[in-house]
């Protein structure tokens, strides 16, 4: 069963907020990323019979958004800004470090499952360049030494199995 | 109410009613609007785009498009068909542009072709110089408009995306794609979705990654009109397989005619080279199929160039079954055989002609006054009133061309598929209608198109007389909803088949 | 001290928070316009007021409010496009985290105005935490009565509801974002019908960028001629520009319009360790690229449109001499054709045409054809798609070109690259997500 009855809850309450079906979807894809990290096609499936919309338009929309990752990711997914600003402030450099210290190539996921390493687009961050993006929070007015203390701290979390790596604004703001 | 298809009607507005509405009458009416169009002052509906309001008037051909199609819903993406209208700032998709009252609309100027060879420059930039191999050469919009508006060459100097995947994927047993050529239109994801409502093909992922794939990949391309993407798309990505390699399509002939594969009689297109038939393409007809026609139908001219199909007489004198022979033979044959019997009856398949029914019974009734006639369907339906559509476009369960046309004569239908008590049966149908058991009767006489393997299957047939297809003769049928449509000769046949005015004349 | 408008009090501790809204005349607006003011008098308020979008067109707000139908039957939406997604921009993350309930204020004024009762906060996917904080201060907002029914004690009734996009830069044009918003791809849709016709779910819309709306709150309160007279004869009001990239304090600066470029480098403590200034862009990464010389234009939205630039967002992103300016315009181009919704064949075609294209001439690929090329392609796409998306691929491709043209001969007579090295990276000292005024 890819949609779990949380998500089912969560987007029941959303259903009053919209005069149709169909605007459930891009939060649909939302909730069932955020718990499994990823849109797999059984997801999509259920999605759109849930929804009762016809697959094809389902998967159209998937594809169509950056953020929907049509494979599973690491445990930690870091996003690079690689635009403009953080471009003149030094992503590359960024990249190129984190290449090398995880061994994966930019798009890859590292073997034990724990990085996936990914170049993005702009993060509205420009002011505090270079910002990455790690799962759902922002790290910015990096530099290389910064950089690799925060894969250090990743790191430790990673290894003492912490929960929700990268959300901290999930517990900042509990509704 | 006759609808007679000619080949001049077929060149009339290519327009879908859907959007056209009646130009209001009577007294109280206002005038219709006009508008400029090249210098032309032109009538329209209030509603119509500049695109429909062109139409009308038969210029459509003068506006280039690829996204747009008279028998699906506006995009407007492909901005090929942009115009020029005076004092708007920008240049306007004719097709999506509402026309007004007053407007003045260019479709030749100078921004307009400059715009619509930039478009063309964008599009070949990617798109592979496949023509040598491209089934849709010499009848490939892109060929055509950038004849008429692309620019003279090239300055594309990157490397052409290709999708390595999709470069030759069959869809489907029906239809062959190929990314590579695509010009994203996206008729084909308008048409699965709105059309046949099957969502069976889907554009993927966005901007110059877009790639066409089937919505469900465990169903795959599965709908029952695939053949009408491989009409519209405007290039060579979508091909019917059918036709693939079989004939470059500037050899072929076009003839309009009906489609026999059912009741709906679909208004079709034969094109044929030489008197063979290679494909079946839909006309245009408000009244019947609109701008579509199904895959069962698109295939079945296959019955009509059959290498089986019994083109010459065959009689049996000797009692060992029917053998090939002449018309001076059989003619004779068949004349004694019913001069000689006591009960003869006529089965009248539902494939049948207006006119050959009028003919047979007039003719037939001479030799033997005491002819009894019957219609038989044999395609899973008793009369036309057992007909039922099977889906909510085109397809019907009476898969015979004129079971209502053979009704309004006021011929009965055979009660059974069993027939006793007459010592002759002559069957006449044209290959559709199926064929009644016949085993009791003494002498069997057929009448018509025939397979070789229908024939040895039947018991004490004494004569075959070979007919002509519904498309290599003229005649009417009246379709499942009573519209009668006649039609003209498409192809001439290829064997010693006779229309039955002619077999009448040997008697 | 100039005046602020939307980040007077940002740096206040919990400036989020609507008790300290509150304890700045927050709400007082609404307050005043639900009860006092009819919507007309509001529209007409904001037209005065002189105030343009603050999303990227620049379109004067008040008379888009005015185009919605005034028949108060029908179903209508205010949407916030709180999508921000043009590289160099970052001013609209500033107004969530710091100053939101401007945001909300200045959109209950608007829903009064046209008659709307849901509102929609079209925000970016990757704004996790600021989705989430928009999602407090509306909860803040209702749980004190902004939000709800019979607002203020009269008839309007007016609530929000944040939606969250999945990375599509193009949700950014306001009918990709409607399109979005319903659950489809976020492709742009043919205008007309505008979207105070035909808009979200098939209703009249209004859609206005975060900064827009934040800073109707202030026209309310102070009046519209105040508001007019901060900024030029035609731009009302201050500005959030964000500046980045190689300028010595980066962030996000509220400053009146008549503001010149050199002024705003000077005002963020000039370029970097001291280094010359090469080029700026102006407006976010769409606005064709101004050089060193252009330096002293002023940046508001008619002064830059004469110089062959655009105000746009107000993200100025500043270049020193260091960067090669063709490498530069390859990062530009690389994002645009990765954004490309793809519906407009030249839109798609040529954005993959110009970023291959640049690429070539940067690796030393590049011909003196090349250059024509480029003007060609440009030209089969400005103006002539269903949204600006092409035109803002035109920006930096031509004027990367038009004023910077010996460096790409030199590109292509050098066979190479002459810098090689293209950029040096920072190692200052930033605090994390704080604005400088």
């Amino acid at each position: 069963m890819a949609l779990s009855e949380t998500v089912k809850a969560r987007l029941e309450k959303m259903r009053p907020q919209f005069p149709t079906e169909q605007a459930l979807l891009i939060p649909a894809l939302h909730f069932v990323q955020e718990e499994k990290g990823w849109v797999a096609g059984e997801s999509i499936k259920e999605i759109a019979e849930y929804l009762h919309l016809p697959l094809a338009k389902v998967r159209e929309v998937v594809t169509f958004y950056t953020m929907f990752n049509q494979k599973p990711v690491g445990k930690v997914h870091l996003q690079v800004c690689t635009n403009v600003s953080c471009w003149l402030n030094g992503s590359p450099e960024l990249l190129s470090c984190l290449e090398k210290r995880l061994g994966v190539d930019c798009g890859e996921t590292t073997k034990d499952g724990r990085y996936t390493l990914s170049e993005v687009e702009c993060l509205a961050a420009c002011g505090t360049a270079p910002a990455i993006q790690v799962n759902e929070d922002y790290y910015e007015g990096l530099n290389v030494e910064r950089l690799n203390k925060l894969l250090d701290e990743l790191d430790k979390q990673l290894g003492a199995g912490k929960k929700d790596i990268g959300c901290a604004s999930r517990e900042e703001f509990k509704l | 109410m006759s609808n007679q298809i000619s080949k001049t009607e077929t060149d009339l507005n290519y327009c879908s009613d859907k959007k056209m509405p009646v130009p209001p009458t009577g007294p109280e009416a206002k005038p219709l609007p006009k508008m400029t169009l090249d210098g032309k002052i032109v009538e329209f509906v209030p509603g119509d785009t500049i695109m429909q309001a062109a139409e009308r008037v038969g210029k459509a051909s003068q506006i280039p498009r690829y996204c747009y199609h008279p028998g699906l819903s506006i995009a407007g993406t492909c901005r090929m068909c942009t115009v020029e209208v005076e004092k708007a700032p920008k240049l306007m998709t004719a097709c999506s542009t509402p026309a007004a009252d007053g407007m003045v609309v260019h479709t030749r100027s100078e921004k307009v072709l400059k715009s619509r060879s930039g478009v063309l420059d964008c599009l070949l930039a990617n798109h592979p110089l496949d023509c040598p191999v491209c089934d849709k050469a010499g009848e490939c919009e892109l060929q055509d408009y950038d004849y008429e508006y692309g620019p003279r060459s090239s300055s594309f100097a990157e490397e052409k995306r290709v999708f390595p995947k999709s470069s030759t994927r069959h869809f489907s047993e029906k239809i062959v794609f190929n990314m590579n050529r695509c010009v994203a239109c996206e008729r084909c994801v308008r048409f699965t979705d709105e059309i046949t409502k099957t969502n069976d093909l889907v554009m993927l992922n966005r901007g110059r990654k877009k790639e066409l794939t089937v919505g469900d990949e465990q169903k795959g391309l599965y709908n029952d009109y695939q053949g009408c993407l491989s009409d519209f798309c405007p290039v060579g990505a979508l091909t019917w397989t059918d036709f693939r390699f079989q004939k470059r399509v500037w050899f072929l002939r076009h003839d309009p005619s009906i489609c026999d594969g059912c009741a709906k009689g679909c208004n079709i297109e034969v094109h044929s080279e030489k008197e063979i038939i290679y494909r079946y393409a839909p006309i245009y007809n408000a009244k019947v199929n609109g701008h579509w026609i199904c895959d069962e139908g698109r295939l079945s001219y296959k019955m009509v160039m059959n290498p089986n199909r019994i083109i010459a007489p065959l009689v049996d004198v000797m009692g060992h079954g029917p053998v090939a022979t002449t018309w001076e033979a059989v003619v004779p044959f068949v004349a004694s055989t019913l001069k000689s019997s006591s009960k003869v009856l006529l089965v009248v398949g539902t494939d049948a002609t207006q006119e050959e029914c009028e003919s047979l019974k007039k003719f037939l009734t001479r030799l033997s006054p005491s002819l009894e006639i019957r219609y038989f369907n044999g395609t899973g339906v008793k009369t036309s009133a057992e007909n039922k559509p099977l889906d909510h476009l085109l397809r019907q369960s009476d898969k015979t061309p004129n079971t209502k046309g053979v009704e309004s004569l006021g011929i009965k239908p055979l009660d059974s598929g069993a027939i006793s008590g007459f010592d002759t049966v002559i069957v006449f149908r044209n290959g559709r209608a199926g064929i009644p058991s016949i085993a009791s009767a003494k002498n069997v006489i057929l009448w018509g198109v025939f397979s070789l393997e229908e024939v040895k299957a039947l018991k004490n047939v004494k004569a075959l007389m070979p007919g002509l297809a519904t498309q290599e003769k003229s005649g009417t049928f009246v379709n499942s909803d009573g519209l009668a449509q006649s039609f003209n000769r498409a192809v001439v046949h290829r064997g010693f088949g006779l229309e039955v005015a002619r077999i009448v004349e040997k008697f | 001290m100039n005046d602020l408008v939307i980040t007077k009090h940002i740096h206040e501790k919990d400036s989020f928070k609507i008790e300290n809204y509150l304890k700045h005349d927050g709400y007082k607006a609404s307050a005043r316009a639900c009860t006092t003011m009819t919507p007309d008098q509001v529209i007409d308020e904001v037209k005065k007021s002189n105030l343009r979008g603050r999303g990227g067109a620049g379109f004067p707000t008040g008379m888009k409010w005015s185009f919605m139908p005034k028949d108060a039957k029908k179903t209508k939406y205010l949407v916030c496009n709180a999508d921000e997604g043009e590289p160099g921009t970052f001013k609209d993350r500033l107004i969530i985290t710091k100053n939101p309930h401007a945001m909300i204020e200045g959109m209950i004024i608007a829903s009064y105005a046209i008659g709307a009762h849901v509102g929609y906060i079209y925000i970016r996917g990757e704004f996790f935490r600021e989705a989430r904080m928009l999602e407090f201060a509306i909860a803040e907002a209702r749980a004190k009565g902004h939000l709800g029914n019979n607002l203020y004690g009269g008839q309007h009734a007016f609530d929000i509801y944040v939606y969250r996009g999945a990375g599509a830069y193009i949700c950014g044009e306001e009918t990709a974002l409607l399109n979005s918003l319903e659950g489809k791809r976020g492709e742009p849709r043919l205008k007309p019908p505008f979207p105070a016709q035909v808009g979200a779910f098939g209703m009249p819309s209004c859609v206005n960028n975060v900064e827009t709306f934040a800073a109707v709150p202030y026209i309310i309160n102070e009046g519209a001629a105040k508001f007019a007279s901060l900024g030029t004869e035609k731009s009302g009001g201050t500005r959030l520009y964000g500046v980045s990239g190689h300028i010595e304090r980066p962030g996000v600066y509220e400053l009146p319009l008549t503001i010149s470029g050199r002024e705003l480098i000077d005002h963020c403590g000039g370029v970097r360790g001291g280094k010359k200034l090469k080029a700026i862009i102006p407006g976010g990464a769409s606005a064709p690229m101004l050089s060193a010389a252009d330096i002293d234009v002023k940046l508001d939205f008619d002064s830059l449109m004469k110089a062959g630039s655009m105000a746009g967002s107000g993200g100025v992103i500043v270049i020193d001499e260091s960067v090669c300016i063709v490498e530069m315009t390859c990062i530009l181009l690389k994002f645009y054709e990765h954004e490309s919704c793809g519906q407009c064949s030249q839109c798609r075609e040529g954005s993959h045409w110009l970023s291959r294209l640049f690429q070539r001439i940067e690796n030393g690929g590049g011909t003196a054809a090349d250059l024509d090329t480029i003007a060609t392609v440009c030209g089969h796409m400005a103006g002539q798609t269903i949204c600006a998306f092409a035109d803002a691929v035109t920006g930096p491709a031509l004027s990367a070109v038009r004023k910077f043209r010996s460096e790409f001969e030199q590109h292509i007579h050098n066979k190479g690259c002459p810098f090689k090295k293209g950029h040096e990276h920072r190692h200052g000292e930033k605090v994390p997500g704080v604005a400088h005024v």
